[in-house]
């Protein structure tokens, strides 16, 4: 048989329950924001370099063709800058964090914007252009920092408890 | 890359398999190219083609295993030159290779490596380019393995 039984203040635990999400959520979007920095950071670096002018490549046999491919950076996927068009097109945002079945749903992207046809060519390669997929390469540099960041969020959120602040 | 390297046993593997697939050998016969086609000379097309990732930032060591992520390019001809393929072609051809990497492991002692784990873990998009009229298709597969 059945038992029936009352919770006494099911309102303050179901508002306290609320006020520990919204901080958590706040922190993880915070946490999602500074991986966006991180990542626009590293793409951007890794997509400026200038130690070697056009010229300079043209002398040195077209390192990147099949003239006479030659790794001459570290990074390998290092590309160099020549109109800045790729640099002043990257594309980078986050999307905010919510609870959706138990799981927790939260993203920050960086890339670059599709209007730049040549990058898929820079990144995957062509028949004559070794590839240099400096997207996977950046975030695989990245990927320490941002599993730190994202630790931050489970160890740092605070929650209003009774008008008070308090760190979890 | 050495020739005993993980990363040379893994591309010696899935060479070997892919020469086991009719419908990939029946268009590109034995042209599985061990490096990306920008650092060969004189390639010929239908061809595939395998690629180790740069390494750089990622774990590469776990109880003596390796992690690395190989590029496989499929290098058509377009069906305007002559002798050459249609898309449906390579996507025939890239399906193929698919259903025997996709989750094929195993010891293989005469090659001398044991795969642990082999999964596609991206592909596309599909690439045309212009001056050489080659579509090409590029696909992106982590192993997890150690050399015997």
């Amino acid at each position: 048989m059945a038992k029936k039984s009352t919770v006494i203040g099911h309102a303050t635990l179901a508002k306290n329950i609320s006020n520990f999400y919204e901080g958590f959520l706040r922190e993880v979007n915070i946490d999602m924001k500074k991986s966006e920095i991180i990542l626009k950071k590293r793409i951007t670096k890794n997509i400026s370099n200038t130690a070697y002018s056009l010229k300079e490549l043209a002398w040195m046999g077209h390192p990147y063709s099949r003239s006479d491919p030659k790794s001459i950076h570290r990074p390998k996927y290092t590309v160099h800058k020549q109109s800045g068009n790729m640099v002043d097109n990257i594309l980078s945002g986050t999307e905010g964090a919510s609870v959706n079945s138990g799981g927790l749903v939260a993203s920050a992207f960086a890339g670059i914007n599709d209007s730049v046809e040549y990058a898929k060519y820079v990144i995957y390669g062509t028949s004559k252009m070794v590839p240099r997929d400096f997207l996977t390469g950046s975030l695989r540099q990245e990927k320490k920092n941002l599993k730190e960041i994202l630790k931050r969020s489970l160890h740092e959120v605070t929650v209003n408890f009774h008008g008070k602040k308090v760190k979890l | 890359m050495t020739t005993n390297s993980y990363e040379a046993k893994v591309t010696q593997e899935i060479i070997k398999k892919l020469k086991t697939v009719t419908d990939v050998t029946k268009y590109v016969g034995t042209r599985i190219y061990p490096a990306h086609p920008a650092t060969i000379q004189d390639v010929n097309y239908p061809a595939i083609s395998i690629h180790v990732q740069p390494s750089e930032g990622q774990a590469i060591s776990e109880a003596g295993m390796e992690t690395i992520d190989m590029q496989i390019d499929f290098w058509f001809r377009s069906s305007n030159e002559a002798g050459g393929n249609t898309w449906d072609d390579l996507y025939e051809c890239f399906a193929a290779a698919l259903k025997e990497l996709h989750n094929n492991a195993g010891w293989d002692n005469t090659v001398g490596i044991n795969v642990l784990m082999m999964q596609n873990i991206s592909r596309g998009p599909a690439l045309f380019e212009d001056d050489t009229k080659i579509m090409h298709y590029q696909s992106k597969f982590r192993t997890r393995g150690t050399l015997q």
